[in-house]
């Protein structure tokens, strides 16, 4: 995998994610959710880059994001040290195969039975192909998967970096709002409970944090 | 949240870039982008255009559900890529477009979010149940190099017996996984699940009219149907099929049901006959006997007295000089030895049933004759000794004449289909040897005589091999695959299967859920359902139509699995090439080129494809030998998938009468084919037949092992002790043992007669519950001689008094958070029945006895 | 008189009682696990060994005598130009008179959310699950993302917390010409299902063979689902 490194083209210092449609901004916001998409990947999709990522991609934001973000890229590089201990608590939470302590799945929180590819799901899958989207060659997931809804969120934000319309920022908080809102907090929570790993500590941390990143603008 | 297709906001997508000197003037980019450009993208891929059109009205595609082993040809609504409905295949003649209740819960099983997603490996060493198995997620290349290293493992010590491969739920593609494999890899032992099964049923028909195989009823022309433990309203055979004419027949004939709880089918019968569990055999000789006395035998099949007058009087023998017989044999012989005596009287004490009820069924049956089923189902043979209870029952359409009959009991139409290609070019001196060294499960040493077909040990004994693989006889098993088999919960005495796999050195296990036996694996590979992921075809009958029916990919699988029976297969052989052992690989590729296109396949899902296209090739290539000979003429291959199914010609009752396939060619009372088997068993022993049956449990001696016969139930348990009878029954809803995880199962059990929505009670009549100081509702612990499981207690007159009975298919302390309570604890939703029943054996066919009672319990409040 | 009376004639001799028609409709309609539009009524009768069984499937009766029609205070429950029984879910104020006055008990109300008192959820995998999504709703105030298409084109997909419902005989299907989901799906063939204004529909010459009867025939409701023959 390639891409260009966040590093090299810092945020300018000093200056705070402010609730307004910044260019600048949102491409931190576009790495951060790119890297969330990342933490709730398998962890066999995990490079020694991606924590490096996310430690220049938060070097500069506002306390609410910094410090977790921060947490979170050293969790993540000590993570990497072992990574069959993390791969074991990814299994336990997200994976099962008896038994999983957070569903990853949106709709474990939202469908009749905690059923999969229904209304939810299905939901999702629209808006995705409604913004051009189709499944892609890595793995298989159903696209309510956090995983693949961070990455749409990374995908929304990129688009909007690159065409400036801003009816891409509409949809992601509009996604936001109607969706990642409505089971995030929920999964949020069940990974801390859990407590199986100090990672996910650090990445249901990150992720409350993201969210309530976005909350004011949702109001806009 | 907003649709998509009327917001115009997303044909920016295609306008790329008209702004992207916006992000350079703001300073540049550190986003994080995709080498080249564009964004960076693991899931999702940018796509061109979506057709949402075509999405949105959606379309009806083929597959088949093996919930049951009807193997119903049906359809899938697809919509958006989704599986959203079910229905029955129109085109199918056999289920003419019906579907019972199972098909509609596979749509709770293939977006199950307890499926297992991805391979995984255990990181504890240590196996039990008690052990947590650390299951950790790894690539399929490092899957399949684990599995691959291990078989090397037995190549490099000559000891590639050592391997198993056991054999759950099946489709046609089986050979490549069953056969190919372990024979090419140099191991005999391809395990089956046939014998937890139905192989006692096959004994029946087998050791009478030569046919080892399920039968076929002309239900449409019945006059009158006489179920031994089947309930086909509810359960295999021909579901949808039965459900659709009951009314007709219900109309046009008398219905009496042989079962000792008020089955689906006893509830729309005009006779129940609540027999005591694995007294069927008493019941059907005694019918037998009535038949005999009243003089309602077929003339015309069973042939009569030289001078006309019926002899068979009660306790009287007959000359077998003075009966010439027709198209059966030993009719006389059969009166000698064992009807005679056989009053309904008699068996009223022995199976429950009174005498006047047995007389009056046994002459509705033979005067509607032969417009008459005599239906055998395990229930009435899945027994310990169970075989000759099998042919006791058969013998029935062969004393009325009904078999291969109008309205009778009829055999099966062809179904071609190609075979697996030969592959004993491809075995290696190791593998031609070793794949003939002993098979794991003792099939055809002395007390376990398998005799399939007529053969000894031709059929497996499949839960043996726990206790085999325990006690290293004939040797220890090292490497072991299973696929869509669970048996640590499908066969009785579970706590051997536990220990044996606990035992076992490494096992990888190939299924859609982490089950019972998930548990004890080193690697469980995630498997393609078959409902929906998969491509494979099925062959089957009802409607006296045979068939063959596609299962289908009918959408995208949204995990990453592979289809067990070819693609897993030519994965391994991948690996075992690369480790330098090709044989399997060369034999995968040089064998099975595309028929429409003869390309060599490259990967797994070509070779899945190729295969299922080869082996069809008769149903729709128009150069094959077979094409439009014994049915359909499908238009090509594409033609093919669209109409899923192709069927045979309908079945003309007749043509087998005068050439059974037995030894006498006769349909055999007194069984000359068993006689020949059992000799033969007897000879590869060295002993006698009598010995052989001392062996292995049955009670008769002397000629009486060669005809249909009473044999005594074989209990497990001290009566003082264990005062009731259990026995088991099955589910209109049960996905064989797979249901349990769907809410829509738990939501709607009670259309089981006597069972409740959420919950696996154990009936019991009142009249006990009274004795026992038992109230409804109640917890109570089961106990029996080898185990005990906790339940429900409703009380329920559907149930015979002295005996308590549960459905299979619950209890599973694995299987997703439906069907287990609390997996950290190991507890189940309901019980197991497995846990309680022993593991006792039909052994002439080599079954397990899960049927007849098998097991005595004591119930005490939880 | 309507201009059409969809009806059901319900034929008990060829139901086998397979529940085919209670999972389809769940299906159908996005009925919660522990709801059942289509449903069915079981009695045991009798003493070992001469016991009686029966299934008789339920459904809301779409009477033309409509008792849960006649106690809503808000004309949220009404009939319609074709005979059904309908509920509009707007003007629903969740005060559940209806229920209370069906005499079938075919009528349910979403107490809570839907679909989070299955008892699956009732001892949850995941701690502490079942209760955010009240909570979440409450701080977002917004209504779930999902609706089955074919559902919602009539009434919403999922009823939301405070409103009542029931079978609508599948009104979205019917509108496309096809039949209910339970029609459909019954293998038996023992639900027949048309018009009963019309001489010529299916569950009128149903009629004209069998005698019909009807569950609780003392209310004077005017059940438009008959039941004919044994089962």
């Amino acid at each position: 995998m390639s891409s260009t490194s966040a590093s090299s083209d810092p945020v300018p210092a000093g200056q705070p994610l402010e609730p307004q449609l910044d260019s600048s901004h949102e491409v931190v916001r576009a790495n951060l959710y790119h890297l969330l998409a990342k933490c709730f990947s398998s962890p066999l999709e995990m490079e020694p880059q991606h924590p490096v990522q996310l430690r220049s991609a938060v070097a500069d934001l506002g306390p609410v994001l910094q410090s977790p973000g921060r947490a979170l890229a050293k969790a993540w590089e000590d993570a990497l040290e072992d990574p069959e201990a993390m791969a074991l608590a990814y299994a336990r939470l997200f994976l099962g195969p008896f038994e999983i302590l957070a569903s990853p799945y949106a709709s474990f929180y939202l469908e009749p039975d905690q059923r999969l590819m229904g209304e939810v799901s299905q939901a999702v899958a629209q808006t995705y192909a409604a913004c051009g989207l189709a499944p892609g060659p890595g793995p298989r997931e159903a696209p309510d998967h956090v995983a693949v809804e961070w990455e749409f969120m990374y995908f929304l934000t990129y688009q909007y970096l690159e065409t400036g319309d801003e009816r891409w920022i509409e949809q992601r908080q509009q996604f936001l709002s109607t969706h990642l809102n409505l089971w995030m907090p929920s999964l949020a929570k069940v990974i801390a409970q859990a407590n199986e790993h100090t990672f996910y500590g650090a990445v249901a941390e990150m992720l409350t944090a993201v969210l309530e990143d976005l909350e004011p603008v949702a109001e806009i | 949240m907003t649709t998509s297709t009327k917001n115009p906001i997303w044909e920016s997508v295609n306008r790329s870039s008209t702004r992207r000197t916006f992000l350079k003037a703001a300073g540049g980019t550190g986003l994080l982008a995709a080498f080249g450009g564009g964004p960076l993208l693991n899931f999702m891929a940018v796509a061109a255009t979506t057709d949402s059109k075509n999405a949105v009205a959606g379309k009806w595609v083929a597959s088949t559900c093996q919930g049951c082993t009807t193997w119903c040809p049906v359809q899938v609504h697809i919509r958006d890529g989704r599986a959203i409905s079910v229905r029955g295949n129109p085109h199918s003649k056999a289920n003419h477009g019906k579907i019972c209740p199972r098909p509609h819960l596979a749509l709770q099983q293939v977006y199950d979010p307890d499926r297992i997603k991805v391979p995984m490996k255990r990181t504890n060493p240590k196996k039990g149940r008690n052990e947590d198995p650390k299951f950790v997620p790894i690539s399929w290349d490092e899957a399949m190099g684990m599995i691959a290293d291990k078989m090397m493992e037995l190549r490099t010590n000559d000891e590639t017996h050592k391997f198993v491969l056991f054999r759950g739920r099946y489709s046609y593609m089986r050979d490549i996984i069953y056969s190919a494999v372990p024979k090419i890899f140099g191991s005999p032992n391809g395990i089956s699940h046939s014998a937890i099964c139905a192989e006692a049923e096959k004994f029946g028909p087998y050791y009478t009219e030569g046919f080892w195989d399920y039968r076929d009823y002309d239900l449409e022309n019945a006059r009158y149907v006489l179920c031994w433990g089947a309930d086909p309203l509810s359960s295999n055979r021909q579901v949808p099929h039965a459900i659709s004419v009951w009314g007709k027949v219900q109309d046009q004939a008398q219905i009496a049901v042989v079962d000792p709880r008020l089955s689906a089918t006893a509830a729309k019968a005009n006779e129940w006959l609540p027999v005591l569990p694995g007294e069927d055999g008493a019941l059907a000789v005694a019918m037998a006997h009535v038949i005999l006395t009243e003089g309602l035998w077929s003339r015309d099949f069973v042939g009569d007295f030289t001078e006309g007058q019926n002899l068979f009087v009660p306790g009287a023998t007959v000359d077998e000089l003075v009966f010439e017989e027709n198209r059966t044999n030993g009719v006389v012989r059969w009166w000698n030895l064992e009807l005679k005596d056989r009053t309904p009287e008699w068996a009223a004490e022995q199976c429950g049933i009174p005498a006047e009820q047995i007389r009056r069924v046994a002459i509705g049956f033979a005067k509607a004759a032969p417009r008459a089923i005599s239906w055998l189902s395990p229930g009435a043979c899945m027994q310990a000794r169970g075989g000759y209870a099998a042919m006791a029952t058969h013998a029935l359409n062969g004393l009325v004449g009904s078999t291969d009959h109008l309205g009778g009991v009829l055999q099966k139409t062809k179904v071609p289909a190609d075979s697996i290609p030969d592959y004993a070019a491809y075995q290696d001196e190791m593998a031609e040897h070793n794949s003939h060294q002993k098979k794991i499960d003792q099939r055809g040493t002395l007390a376990f005589p398998a005799l399939k077909s007529g053969k000894s040990g031709g059929g497996v004994v499949t839960n043996n091999a726990a206790d085999a693989m325990l006690n290293k006889d004939p040797y220890e098993i090292k490497v072991a695959i299973a696929y869509w088999a669970n048996f640590a919960f499908s066969c009785s005495g579970t706590d051997r299967w536990e220990e044996a796999l606990t035992k076992l050195p490494f096992f990888a296990h190939i299924t859609t859920h982490a089950s019972e036996m998930s548990h004890f694996a080193d690697v469980v590979l995630p498997a393609a359902h078959h409902m929906f992921e998969k491509w494979s075809f099925v062959k089957s009958k009802q409607n006296l139509y045979g068939y063959a029916s596609l299962t289908e990919r009918v959408v995208q699988p949204m995990w990453d699995v592979r289809q067990d029976e070819t693609e897993i297969p030519w994965m391994l052989a991948e690996k075992l090439a690369e480790k330098g052992f090709d044989n399997l690989h060369k034999y995968f590729k040089e064998q099975f080129p595309d028929p429409e296109t003869g390309k060599t396949p490259t990967n797994s899902e070509e070779f899945a494809l190729a295969a299922v296209k080869k082996f069809t090739r008769s149903h729709w290539d128009a150069t094959h030998g077979d094409y439009g000979k014994y049915g359909d003429k499908l238009n090509g291959w594409a033609d093919y998938v669209d109409k899923g199914v192709w069927n045979s010609h309908r079945f003309k009752a007749g043509g087998v009468r005068g050439k059974f396939k037995t030894a006498t060619g006769k349909f055999e009372f007194y069984s000359e084919t068993l006689k020949k088997a059992l000799a033969g068993h007897a000879e590869k022993h060295a002993t006698t037949v009598d010995e052989v049956l001392k062996a292995t449990n049955y009670t008769a001696r002397g000629e009486l092992a060669f005809i249909p016969h009473f044999e005594p139930a074989l209990r497990w348990g001290d009566e003082k002790e264990y005062p009731l009878i259990f026995f088991e029954h099955r589910s209109r809803l049960n996905r064989e043992g797979r249901s349990a995880n769907c809410s829509w199962y738990q939501a709607h059990k009670n259309a089981d007669p006597g069972d409740e929505n959420w919950d696996d009670v154990l009936k019991m009549n009142p009249v006990d519950a009274t004795k026992l100081g038992l109230k409804n509702g109640e917890v109570v612990k089961v106990t029996s001689p080898i185990g005990s499981i906790t339940v429900n207690l409703k009380l329920w007159e559907g149930v015979r008094p002295g005996t308590v009975a549960k459905c299979y298919g619950q209890g599973h302390w694995a299987y997703g958070h439906v069907a287990a309570l609390d997996y950290q604890k190991r507890i189940p939703r309901g019980g197991n029945n497995n846990v309680i029943l022993p593991p006792e054996y039909d052994r002439l066919s080599g079954s397990t006895a899960r049927h007849g009672g098998v097991a005595r319990v004591k119930i005490e409040k939880a | 008189m309507a201009k059409k009376q969809y009806s059901m004639v319900i034929d008990l001799h060829a139901c086998v009682g397979c529940a085919a028609c209670d999972i389809a409709c769940k299906r159908e309609n996005n009925v919660p696990a522990d709801f059942a539009w289509s449903n069915h009524i079981i009695q045991t009768e009798g003493t070992f060994p001469n016991v009686k069984y029966r299934h008789i499937p339920t459904m809301c009766n779409h009477c033309s005598n409509a008792p849960c029609v006649a106690n809503c205070p808000t004309t949220a429950m009404h009939k319609t130009e074709d005979g059904l029984t309908m509920l509009d879910a707007d003007k629903c104020i969740g005060c559940r008179a209806c229920q209370l006055a069906c005499p079938y008990g075919v009528i349910y109300f979403n107490e809570h959310e839907p679909h989070q008192d299955t008892p699956a959820d009732k001892a949850p995998v995941i701690p502490g699950c079942t209760a955010t999504l009240e909570e979440v709703r409450a701080k977002t105030g917004v209504p779930l993302p999902y609706y089955n298409p074919a559902r919602a084109e009539t009434i919403p997909g999922v009823r939301p917390k405070g409103v009542a419902e029931k079978c609508t005989m599948c009104d979205h299907r019917l509108a496309k010409g096809d039949m209910p989901a339970c029609v459909e799906a019954c293998p038996a063939g023992a639900r027949i299902f048309g018009d009963m204004n019309d001489p010529q529909s299916d569950p009128r010459k149903a009629l004209d063979k069998h005698a019909p009867s009807v569950l609780r025939p003392e209310k004077g409701t005017r059940p438009n689902v008959l039941y004919i023959r044994e089962f």
